[in-house]
């Protein structure tokens, strides 16, 4: 999947043209902090992947628990934002903004128990640190391709960690040290595909990416 | 149909050819028959004195002899002979002769005169196969052309000697007859353009409108001194005659796709849902001579065209001597429908009536699957395409059942008029009645076909059309879907210069300059990674040509998350619907943009510039060129195959430069389309490639690269490096007009052309309509080898 031309002087050549793509974050592009380091865990692997955050997870503690609601409360309410590294993990309803209609859904979904496996997100107009980005993958992909899910914690391969599908038609199989995820040719278009990931640590995470 | 036999009617030396042809074959004659009969079947053959130009002609058997009593010193006439079947049964071997189809047919030809010549005879073994049902309704080639033969399918009944082909009035020789398909040979001095086809079998009639072409090729001079060159023309004449409606791809006619594949291996015909193409293949034959733009130039015709069907060149002799260029036209169109014609006698005023409308409905029929064709052309979803050609092929059936009932009716009426019983009209009348007042095909035609889908997006991205329906008076949408610009590509203003080594010449040319030199830079940057935290933006390229005095349009669609149901929340229909609305208008935003950017390039600018950023998708069934998108489904794409086809209408002739960046995955689809837009003037995908320089759209030098090959992904790396290219050259043009050094953009021409575009992963340059000569073109990274890297 690397480029053949990726050769070792091309990428001394973008390491010198990186502060030029952080100057070029016009439009309110977000741009995380470390932006460099972060990049350059990525800038090999395929067009498109990024690090996934966990839905909830406000202060990117691993966990969906009170703490993050009390920080999504709080920013819902005009108050400040410290302790939130991940304002993305707080729109639980993807309408670009966090407020009282996550807050409420939020106080639902905890009010039921501890959240066994939060879901993992994509991709926002909201801001996001990544602090401690462990998962990285693609938003979606195409009826017959192939979706790779890759562990950017050193912590963490794919020996000790699994991907497997929980819903929808695809199949999981480690692939070096990821995984890669192939979506049947038979998968209706704009279906949703569910994968269950756990961790080495045995924490739990699902990540929902649609087939278009 | 393939007019590979252009040799009749071409360059003179070809004539050469004509003559030892004659001569060599004076004896021989042969036996053509229809080739899929099966046993029973009635049948009509006929004698000709060329079987060899009959081999491999589609549905035609060829069986070869040699005729009795010839003579060395006279060319023989079939007219001075008989062809007997069966004792008693002669026909003149001038005409056709019919028989039924057994497992052997003996077939006696002898001299109709008095001559002492022993007869031929010839036994001539048919498979047993067992008779196919004919087809319902008549169709044809919408083209036909002098001298070659035609073929008609339909219900026929197989006896020539009861059929008649006129062909605006001119009777046609009907070659070979069975019980589906009818041959005939179209009239050698048939005038190009349109035409009408009366087609007559018994009692049974149909009528066609078709386009008579003609390919014309002519030199300057027919005899070359060494070093002296001379103007050709190719011209297909009559084209412009083609109906809209035939202008869809379809099978291709006997062996044309494999003479076709023979000259261009990779070349692949499009289907009933992609527009349909006259190929035309210029081909130097003589190793004497250099052809301008190569010695073998495909040119691919489509609708709308404008200005001419054809191709002017030039031949340059390397030794003196004549020269022989060959034409080859190999249409893929789709096939007319015969429309109904009365029969011959008298129907009652009623069931004429019933008839019309019967024959209106099905005209109705085909409109919709045409209609269907134009709304689907280029859809990606293969279920999708299946059911649309599914249902097109049952529009076609139910047609052809409809126009068979009108003449069913129509004859049995006659029959009933000239006092003759029908047992059959009592019947014939109420299932003409039921299918005028079919509920499920009138409910057919009254509903919308095609859901209107995220996806099916031919003409814009980002926009869905609403399906017409037959039989409203709605006028339908010209056909067939043409690339989303409305512009009018300009014609090549000159002809591909050749090689020429004077001094003199040398100077005149660089006295002439690119008629859009000076006229500025006009730049369209279309985003589709602004808004993801890891992902490179085009901002700064973006910045970079503004800095550089370009005319700049950048387009960073912000598209909102369509919500979808989570742990947390169930989105509502209304929530999902203003997010697919607000990204419906980023659409238009990028649709807006692509016409603005092309209007300033129509009206002429030094250096045009299209840069897209993004995810890009490989090439996939209806999406040849695959598409340009977000990295989330944002609900539609930009197609690459219209994006670069509008723009590349936009610059033709209009610029110095035309130059563009593909900064995706797959990205290697647009220099490779770029290249077949520059030499073909198709954006398929599929053409092979060839030189054909009068048709770059530059005058000086057109480039495009990718970063990554048209067959791999890349990385996200990747991108970012293969844009510093782009950069390093704008950043070269800022310096050189901060320093007040550029009056022009020449340079920056020069830089994106060469050490830009040749380092990149795919990449695609030629020096211009007005510099090019062959072969200089620089191909790489899409499955085409370079002609200067090989």
């Amino acid at each position: 999947m690397r480029n053949h031309r990726m050769s070792s002087r091309a990428a001394i050549f973008l390491l010198a043209l990186l502060p030029l793509a952080m100057s070029g974050q016009q439009r309110g592009k977000f741009v995380p902090p470390d932006f460099d380091r972060k990049m350059e865990a990525l800038k090999n692997l395929e067009h498109g992947v990024a690090p996934l955050f966990v839905l909830g997870d406000l202060n990117e503690d691993g966990v969906v628990d009170e703490k993050d609601l009390q920080l999504a409360q709080a920013y819902a309410q005009g108050n400040a934002s410290a302790g939130i590294s991940c304002l993305a993990a707080g729109d639980l309803n993807s309408d670009g903004a966090v407020d009282a209609k996550d807050v409420t859904l939020f106080q639902q979904a905890l009010k039921k128990g501890p959240i066994p496996a939060p879901p993992l997100a994509y991709h926002s107009s909201l801001r996001c640190d990544y602090k401690n980005f462990f998962v990285a993958s693609m938003s979606g992909t195409r009826v017959g391709g192939t979706l790779p899910v890759h562990f950017l914690d050193p912590r963490f391969n794919a020996q000790n960690s699994s991907v497997t599908v929980q819903s929808g038609q695809a199949t999981a199989a480690k692939n070096g040290n990821a995984y890669r995820v192939q979506v049947a040719k038979t998968a209706p278009k704009e279906s949703f595909i569910t994968l269950a990931i756990t961790l080495a640590d045995n924490r739990k995470y699902t990540y929902t990416f649609q087939v278009h | 149909m393939t007019c590979h036999r252009n040799y009749r009617k071409g360059l003179a030396l070809c004539f050469v050819l004509v003559c030892l042809s004659t001569i060599s074959l004076a004896q021989s004659a042969g036996v053509l028959l229809p080739q899929n009969v099966g046993i029973g079947e009635q049948a009509s053959g006929s004698i000709v004195l060329n079987p060899n130009d009959w081999q491999n002609v589609a549905g035609i058997r060829v069986i070869p002899f040699q005729l009795p009593n010839s003579s060395a010193n006279a060319a023989p006439n079939l007219s001075d002979y008989l062809v007997e079947i069966n004792p008693g049964q002669s026909f003149p071997a001038s005409g056709a002769f019919s028989f039924k189809v057994e497992q052997n047919l003996k077939l006696m030809i002898k001299s109709a005169g008095a001559s002492k010549a022993q007869p031929v005879t010839l036994n001539i073994p048919f498979p047993s196969a067992a008779i196919t049902a004919p087809p319902q309704g008549f169709t044809t080639s919408p083209i036909a052309m002098g001298g070659l033969m035609q073929t008609i399918r339909g219900p026929f009944q197989g006896d020539a000697s009861n059929a008649s082909v006129l062909l605006n009035n001119l009777a046609a020789p009907i070659i070979a007859e069975s019980q589906s398909s009818l041959f005939y040979l179209a009239p050698e001095n048939t005038p190009a353009g349109s035409a009408d086809v009366l087609v007559k079998d018994k009692d049974r009639k149909t009528h066609f409108t078709v386009a008579v072409l003609s390919l014309q090729m002519s030199a300057d001079k027919l005899n070359l001194l060494k070093g002296e060159s001379t103007a050709f023309h190719v011209l297909v004449k009559g084209a412009e005659s083609l109906p809209p409606e035939s202008w869809w791809g379809g099978e291709a006619q006997g062996g044309d796709v494999d003479t076709l594949h023979k000259l261009l291996p990779n070349f692949h015909p499009p289907t009933g849902l992609d527009r349909g193409y006259l190929v035309l293949i210029i081909e130097n034959l003589s190793s004497n001579v250099v052809m301008s733009g190569g010695q073998k130039i495909a040119l691919t015709f489509t609708y709308p065209q404008s200005g001419k069907y054809g191709y002017d060149g030039t031949l340059t002799a390397t030794k003196a001597g004549g020269f022989v260029v060959n034409g080859t036209l190999i249409p893929f169109l789709r096939k007319q429908p015969g429309t109904g014609a009365s029969t011959d006698g008298t129907a009652t005023s009623s069931d004429s009536q019933t008839a019309t409308a019967l024959r209106d409905k099905a005209q109705q029929l085909r409109t919709h699957s045409d209609t269907l064709r134009q709304q689907n052309s280029g859809n990606t979803d293969s279920r999708v395409r299946k059911k649309i050609e599914d249902e097109i092929a049952q529009d076609n059936s139910n047609a052809d059942k409809l126009d068979q009932l009108a003449y069913d009716l129509e004859k049995a009426s006659i029959n009933a008029a000239n006092g003759q019983g029908s047992s059959t009209i009592s019947e014939l009348r109420k299932d003409a009645s039921n299918q005028l007042n079919n509920p499920v095909l009138q409910a057919k035609n009254d509903e919308p076909q095609v859901p209107a889908k995220p996806g099916n997006t031919p003409e814009h991205p980002g926009t869905t059309s609403k399906p017409n329906t037959p039989g409203t008076t709605e006028k339908p949408q010209e056909t067939p879907h043409t690339p989303t610009t409305p512009e009018i590509p300009k014609t090549p203003t000159s002809t591909p210069q050749t090689p020429d080594n004077s001094t003199t010449n040398k100077k005149k040319e660089e006295k002439n300059d690119c008629p859009q030199r000076g006229k500025g830079c006009v730049a369209l940057v279309i985003d589709f990674s602004a808004d993801y935290s890891f992902e490179f933006d085009m901002s700064t390229v973006s910045k970079k040509l503004s800095d550089a005095g370009c005319d700049t349009d950048y387009i960073a669609p912000k598209f909102k998350d369509v919500p979808k149901e989570s742990l947390f929340s169930t989105p509502t229909a209304a929530e999902i619907k203003a997010a697919q609305d607000h990204n419906q208008a980023q659409w238009d935003s990028v649709n807006d943009a692509e016409k603005k950017h092309r209007e300033k390039v129509a009206k002429g600018v030094e250096i045009a510039i299209e840069i897209t950023n993004g995810h890009g998708g490989e090439a996939a069934p209806g999406l040849p060129c695959g598409d340009v998108e977000p990295n989330d489904w944002r609900g539609s794409y930009l197609r690459r195959d219209d994006f670069h086809q509008g723009n590349y209408k936009a610059a033709n002739k209009n610029v110095c430069s035309w130059f563009t960046a593909d900064l995706t995955c797959y990205g290697g689809l647009t220099p490779k389309v770029v290249d077949e837009l520059e030499n073909l003037t198709t954006a398929t995908c599929k053409a092979a490639s060839t030189i054909a320089c009068g048709n770059h759209a530059g005058w000086e030098a057109d480039g495009s690269m990718s970063s990554a090959k048209s067959t791999d992904t890349c990385t996200n790396g990747s991108v970012w490096w293969q844009s510093g290219y782009v950069k390093e050259a704008l950043d070269a043009e800022i310096k050189r007009r901060a320093a007040g050094q550029n009056k022009d953009y020449s340079t920056l021409i020069q830089a994106l052309n060469s050490s830009t575009v040749k380092s990149t992963t795919a990449r695609y340059t030629d020096h211009g309509y007005a510099k090019d000569h062959p072969p200089v073109h620089a191909r790489g990274g899409y499955g085409e080898k370079s002609s200067d890297e090989q």
